[in-house]
């Protein structure tokens, strides 16, 4: 379980985040719903370490925590598509053999085979989005965090994307404004407002209440 | 020559042997240049993937006409082509990986190869920034090139662009387990007919160095 106890975080005196607090189940997915500027991609910022919280505390988050960017573009930094696969698994030590069976696997499980070799830049933007996503996955993280993932895709690009997301058993937040992605794929919502919480609960709860969607620039 | 440590120690030697040249060295820097200019041309490397290297020389080389007599221009230019040519040929044939791995197995300090690693990734980084936001002008303006005056704005605009790529490039490294002191590093089988050769290269260029042409 990760809790979260009354995280805040400041940018340059702005209130960024201001007492957010709640609790992840393990396996559970949870959607991060807020409209732009609402502090979804600082909270998965910090929640992957890459920022300190002003003030709070987190526990239990796992050391085994993976984040998908927005982007693809700065996700796939090495020329090849298995290049930047690998680049997580050498770093994490793993011997060359096991290397080889999760690039293999992760290659068959985003349907990449075939772009093995391919460069990453000459990639669309739903197979980048998906080496995106291998890349992380190769490496079994406990809790997944996503920004934004159906951003840039097709309506197809994002239906297979939330086959694939609910499929997967980690761990899961997802930091979103897609609605539809977030009733797919999780069973939790927290809604952002200006860095606050304005509602937490059920995912087919919080969609029936159509005025506070609308408050947050959801709808 | 196969072997990355080939040629990442003929590029060296090369290097050294040119640089080294005395000023007055018009001949000999000409021999020197004519090397790699035969090699790219012999292993076809893209003409466009080398000429543009002519440009920063030739511009170093009028600007030392100004200042001493026009042999020390000459050779300047000389020893600029020969150096920029071999660098190409190098980077044209030869993975950045490789030069790390042999560098890694020459015991070169860890954070010297990151660097030089973080480079030549941010060089492709910088190349794409520059050409996304070239186009985005030309569309604005419907001119090809950029005035005098504006590359100021576009030279800022790109450097805040690769920082921020940068930035967000590094977060997706640490994200996956990369830190300089841990990160493991290629190494390369460097084998004794390699060393040979390498060192029958540089008695060459030395000797090629001290003909008195």
């Amino acid at each position: 379980m990760i809790t979260i106890k009354n995280l805040s975080f400041k940018y340059k005196e702005i209130n960024v985040l201001s007492d957010i607090a709640f609790t992840l189940q393990s396996k559970e997915k949870t959607a991060i719903l807020g409209a732009n500027g609402a502090g979804k991609s600082t909270l998965l910022n910090i929640l992957a370490g890459l920022l300190p919280p002003t003030a709070g505390e987190l526990e239990g988050v796992p050391k085994k925590t993976g984040l998908i960017f927005q982007n693809p573009d700065d996700q796939l930094f090495m020329p090849t598509v298995a290049d930047d696969i690998r680049f997580g698994l050498i770093n994490a030590g793993l011997d060359e053999e096991e290397i080889e069976r999760r690039l293999t696997h992760v290659l068959e499980q985003f349907r990449l085979t075939k772009l093995r070799d391919a460069l990453c830049r000459e990639l669309s933007g739903g197979e980048k989005k998906r080496a995106a996503l291998a890349g992380i996955l190769a490496l079994s993280p406990d809790l997944l965090l996503l920004d934004e993932p159906s951003s840039q895709l097709d309506p197809r690009g994002k239906r297979e994307l939330a086959e694939q997301l609910a499929l997967l058993p980690q761990t899961m937040l997802i930091a979103t404004h897609d609605l539809r992605l977030a009733e797919q794929v999780c069973q939790n919502a927290v809604i952002l407002n200006n860095g606050k919480i304005a509602a937490i609960g059920p995912v087919f709860k919080i969609m029936e209440n159509d005025s506070l969607l609308y408050q947050c620039g959801l709808k | 020559m196969n072997s990355p440590f080939l040629r990442l120690a003929w590029t060296l030697i090369y290097l050294y042997s040119v640089v080294s040249l005395p000023a007055g060295a018009v001949k000999c820097a000409a021999v020197f240049a004519l090397i790699p200019s035969v090699l790219l041309f012999k292993i076809r490397v893209p003409l466009r993937f080398w000429l543009p290297v002519f440009i920063p020389v030739l511009l170093l080389a009028l600007g030392n006409l100004l200042f001493s007599p026009p042999i020390f221009a000459a050779v300047l230019l000389l020893k600029g082509i020969g150096c920029c040519l071999s660098i190409s040929m190098l980077t044209a044939t030869t993975r950045i990986e490789d030069i790390l791995a042999v560098l890694n197995t020459l015991k070169c300090p860890r954070y010297f190869l990151f660097q030089l690693f973080f480079i030549c990734r941010y060089l492709s980084l910088i190349s794409g920034e520059a050409t996304a936001l070239l186009r985005s002008f030309r569309l604005k303006t419907h001119r090809r090139l950029p005035k005098i005056t504006e590359w100021k704005f576009l030279s800022g605009a790109l450097l805040l662009r690769c920082l921020d790529r940068s930035d967000k490039i590094a977060q997706a490294m640490t994200c996956r387990g990369f830190q300089i002191e841990t990160a493991p590093l290629p190494s390369a089988r460097i084998r004794l007919t390699e060393i040979f050769i390498a060192l029958t290269a540089l008695a060459l260029c030395l000797i090629l160095r001290g003909l008195p042409l």
